[in-house]
């Protein structure tokens, strides 16, 4: 998928697609506090639908900043809580080298594709259905 | 109870400098006074050296001492004015009543030991009666001192004395009778006359007195009185310079419009603390508006004050019409030669020949005029007086009467060059201070873009720095500046909370075209913003608050309100400036000026018509253009590119955009650019957040040297500590309340060098890349690899 170009504004609609039981996030642009707030707000309505698992593919952002990361931190301290979890898919080399150096990736699993990042998605699921009490 | 002095309106002890000598000798004086030959102690001095005030002091020091006697005080001049006007015989009974009518009023607040507290009793037209002795007797002062006509003269001495004799009997410690003004020149003679038996009337009874007097008057009364004269000298140099030190001190701190707040007796009737006020404060530059009002007391007590008066009656009394405009003209021509160090006296031929009479009469005349102090005896002859205020006087009076004083400008310049030092300060003050610059005002015409920021802009901001002066001058709208004489800091207020920097203020006085008339006044008050780095509304507004309150303060009226400011200055700002009409400069603009209005002003060269060295093709190709600031900054060169920006969201992306164009030129390969971008995106995001007003700018500088990559983003708000970050740790963020605390950190990872230090009242962040630096491996999971789980 072609890059967005550098610079350019976060898109007032969020795309995602809503499956049974995960979404896929496609953010794009600058992923600034803005952004990250609409993503955010966008996680909680799936979450209450018990939607518990979360693709965030990165293929759109142009660059994330900090305040942005924070932001997803929250996310994923959302869904972990709810037994969920958040993916982090095809992110740019930039985008990659600051998880690496912030250790985001040590808590946040990052995947070149949305299939990689689903069929993770499916162990992780079969290891919490396995988990729960008989 | 009320202090004592206040009845004698004299100066608060504390402002008395000077003259202990001579207060220990009085209080001597009158503690022996058993085993003294004389009665009394008559002051003698030149008018102007401050009798009166001294006599004062040493009433109060008698008051106050436990010596022999209590003073009665009397004001000769007050008591003399509040006599009805009439013939010489009723106008003299009527004086006693009134001498009596005192004495009786103070020995009543004595005895009631009000004294030395309660002076205004003293002034109550009504008097305890039953205090007194004698009350038939007390019917018979009443009817007296109500049908003064019924008082016998020759009998009136005799009656006072005996009631001032009664008062000590009863206090157990005979008064001192003391005279201020006793032997004022102006007096009318009848007063004189009762004045003159009254003091006869102490002396018989044996009462002691202190009284004061010119040279002249005081032998007179010395033969009768048998009185120890104690010679009053000016003050000696040490003193006068502590006096004048003082009075500049207490005008400093207690701003108003005159000083007769703290000398309850004005400054009219004390010359010698007059001239003191008035040069010391022309010689301080920091006290404008007080060096002004001394200006105008000091020529008020020359010219309408009583003191002026009565020095205008004893010349007349001395000297026939036709002979003063002479004097005055001669002794004011020994003036002058006294203050260029040529010998200040006159022979008596040369005496002669100038007043127009023979020798021996130009003696006599000298003689008498020395008596009232308008000569002094030298060596050969006689040369002017030596007190300041005297010789002013002369001089101001020899200038009137030869029309050289005129109206208005002569007027005031000659009390300037009195009142400002002889050698004055230089009109160009420290490099680089405003006052300094200020001070340079003397009334030029300079182009008026030098004081419009937006004017200079449009005329000479395009043009390359070393041309714009030429630029400048070719502009035909000009600005007159007044003639500054003073200039005042007002130093900064605390700002309120979270409140705009509290600018130094100064305050400027002058006069516009010459003319020093108060319809000419011109005063300048002048906003400091040059260390602010951008000038917001806020710092505007607030210089404004302060003028307003400084022109009610001053009662100057509306002033010319200007701002000097640092390196950028926001539109809002601007336009706050422009509808208040706030004349505005930046450096450059004051640059110029200081060079425009150096005391030598060199030709600037010739406007040369090749393009300015320095320029290439590559400054075409600079980072991106600033938004929503205006700036007047270098245009870009070779190695350093400067950005600013307005702290708002997303405008980091620019400058991290500009920073990932200058590291792919300076030769940084994608990556390391893309690193850099990172970086200063970053440092950006923080310094907008950071930053303390929106008006306010991100100032960002990318210097390209030969062995690395040096950015710095500077802001300005509170300064910030990157000790007080934690390192971020992903699993603890997870379970934390707040999430920050990432950038420091990616910065440092992205970057060789991550140094904050403060910067003008903010914080500077310094980023540092060198060539050929990656960042750090770190164990990638499996799947960010790319590889199958």
């Amino acid at each position: 998928m072609k890059r967005p170009p550098r610079g350019s504004p976060s898109k007032d609609d969020l795309p995602f697609e809503e499956h049974a039981d995960h979404a896929i996030l496609r953010p794009a642009g600058y992923l600034n506090a803005l952004a990250g707030d609409r993503i955010e707000k966008l996680c909680s309505k799936l979450f209450a639908k018990g939607i518990r698992y979360i693709i965030i593919n990165f293929s759109q952002v142009a660059m994330v900043n900090t305040i942005g990361i924070s932001i997803l931190v929250g996310i994923l301290e959302r869904a972990i809580a709810q037994n969920g979890l958040v993916y982090f898919t095809e992110l740019g080399k930039t985008d990659r080298q600051v998880f690496e150096v912030l250790n985001l990736h040590t808590v946040a699993p990052v995947f070149p594709t949305d299939d990689q990042a689903r069929r993770h998605l499916r162990r992780d699921q079969e290891a919490v259905r396995r988990a729960r009490p008989a | 109870m009320i202090d004592y002095r206040r009845f004698l309106a004299a100066r608060p002890t504390e402002d008395f400098i000077g003259r202990a000598s001579e207060l220990r000798r009085i209080e001597s004086t009158f503690q022996e006074r058993a085993s003294s030959p004389t009665l009394g102690v008559a002051v003698v001095g030149l008018p102007g050296v401050g009798r009166s005030e001294f006599l004062r002091q040493a009433a109060l020091g008698l008051a106050r001492s436990p010596a022999e006697g209590f003073p009665l005080y009397f004001r000769c001049g007050d008591v003399i004015r509040s006599v009805p006007s009439g013939g010489a015989s009723a106008s003299a009974a009527s004086l006693w009543a009134a001498l009596i009518r005192q004495t009786l009023l103070q020995i009543a607040a004595w005895n009631r030991g009000v004294f030395p507290l309660d002076p205004p009793l003293v002034y109550l037209p009504t008097i305890d009666l039953a205090r007194l002795s004698d009350p038939a007797g007390a019917l018979a002062w009443m009817e007296l001192l109500s049908n003064p006509h019924l008082l016998e003269p020759t009998a009136a001495p005799d009656c006072w004395a005996a009631l001032a004799s009664r008062g000590g009997e009863r206090r157990g410690r005979p008064p001192i009778i003391v005279l201020e003004g006793w032997t004022d020149a102006g007096l009318p003679g009848f007063a004189a006359g009762v004045l003159a038996d009254l003091l006869r009337a102490a002396v018989l009874r044996g009462l002691p007195f202190l009284i004061e007097g010119s040279p002249g008057d005081v032998e007179t009364t010395l033969e009768l009185a048998q009185a120890e004269p104690l010679d009053l000298s000016p003050l000696e140099a040490a003193a006068a310079t502590e006096l004048e030190r003082h009075v500049a001190s207490l005008a400093a701190t207690r701003p108003g419009p005159s000083l007769n707040e703290i000398f309850p007796s004005g400054l009219a009737t004390q010359p010698e603390l007059a001239w003191a006020w008035g040069s010391a404060l022309a010689r301080q530059p920091g006290s404008a508006p007080h060096a002004r009002r001394a200006w105008e007391a000091y020529l008020e007590v020359l010219t309408v004050s009583a003191w002026a008066a009565r020095r205008r009656a004893a010349l007349n009394r001395t000297l026939p019409v036709r002979g003063r405009l002479a004097f005055l003209l001669t002794v004011a021509a020994l003036i002058k030669d006294a203050a260029s160090g040529r010998p200040g006296g006159a022979s008596i031929d040369a005496w002669a020949a100038a007043l127009g009479v023979d020798p021996p009469r130009a003696y006599r005349l000298l003689v008498r005029l020395e008596r009232h102090g308008f000569v002094a005896r030298q060596a050969d002859g006689f040369g002017p007086p030596a007190l300041a205020p005297l010789k002013d006087w002369l001089e101001w009076e020899a200038g009137l009467g030869s029309g050289e004083l005129g109206r208005g400008t002569g007027r005031w310049a000659w009390l300037r060059e009195r009142l400002v030092p002889a050698s004055p300060v230089p009109h160009a003050g420290p490099v680089g201070s405003v006052a300094g610059l200020l001070m340079r005002f003397r009334a030029q015409s300079l182009p008026e873009s030098l004081f419009v920021f937006e004017r200079y802009l449009e005329s000479a901001g395009r043009v390359p720095p070393e041309h714009r002066r030429a630029e400048l001058l070719k502009e035909p709208r000009t600005l007159r500046l007044p003639e500054i004489l003073a200039v005042e800091a007002i130093p900064p207020r605390h700002p309120a909370e979270g409140g705009a920097a509290a600018l130094p203020i100064y305050v400027a006085h002058g006069f516009s075209s010459g003319v020093y008339q108060r319809s000419h006044e011109a005063a300048w008050i002048v906003g400091d913003g040059t260390a602010v780095p951008t000038l917001t509304t806020a710092e505007v507004e607030a210089f404004l608050d302060t003028a307003r309150r400084l022109e009610r303060e001053f009662a100057t009226g509306p002033s010319q309100r200007w701002m000097l400011a640092g390196e950028a200055i926001s539109r809002d700002a601007l336009n706050v400036m422009a509808r208040e009409r706030v004349l505005c400069s930046g450096p450059d603009q004051l640059a110029l000026l200081e060079e425009l209005t150096a005391p030598e002003v060199e030709e600037a060269p010739a406007a040369s018509a090749t393009e300015p060295a320095g320029l290439s093709p590559r400054r075409a190709k600079a980072g991106p253009r600033p938004t929503s600031i205006v700036s007047f900054g270098q245009p870009p060169g070779l190695t350093r590119t400067e950005l600013r920006l307005a702290p708002r969201p997303d405008n980091e992306l620019i400058a991290a955009g500009m920073a990932e164009t200058i590291a792919l030129r300076a030769g940084f390969d994608e990556e390391a650019s893309a690193r850099v971008k990172m970086a200063v995106l970053e440092g950006c995001l923080n310094a907008i957040e950071h930053t303390a007003h929106p008006e306010k700018e991100i100032r960002l500088a990318v210097e390209e040297h030969p062995d690395r990559l040096e950015i710095t983003i500077d802001n300005e708000g509170a300064p910030f500590d990157p000790r007080l970050v934690d390192e971020p740790d992903p699993a603890a963020k997870l379970r934390a309340r707040d999430r920050r605390g990432w950038g420091i950190k990616l910065m440092r990872e992205f970057v060789d060098e991550v140094i904050y230090e403060p910067w003008a009242g903010g914080t500077r962040l310094r980023l540092v890349l060198t060539p050929g630096r990656r960042p750090r491996a770190r164990k990638a999971s499996p799947e960010a690899a790319g590889e199958s789980p």
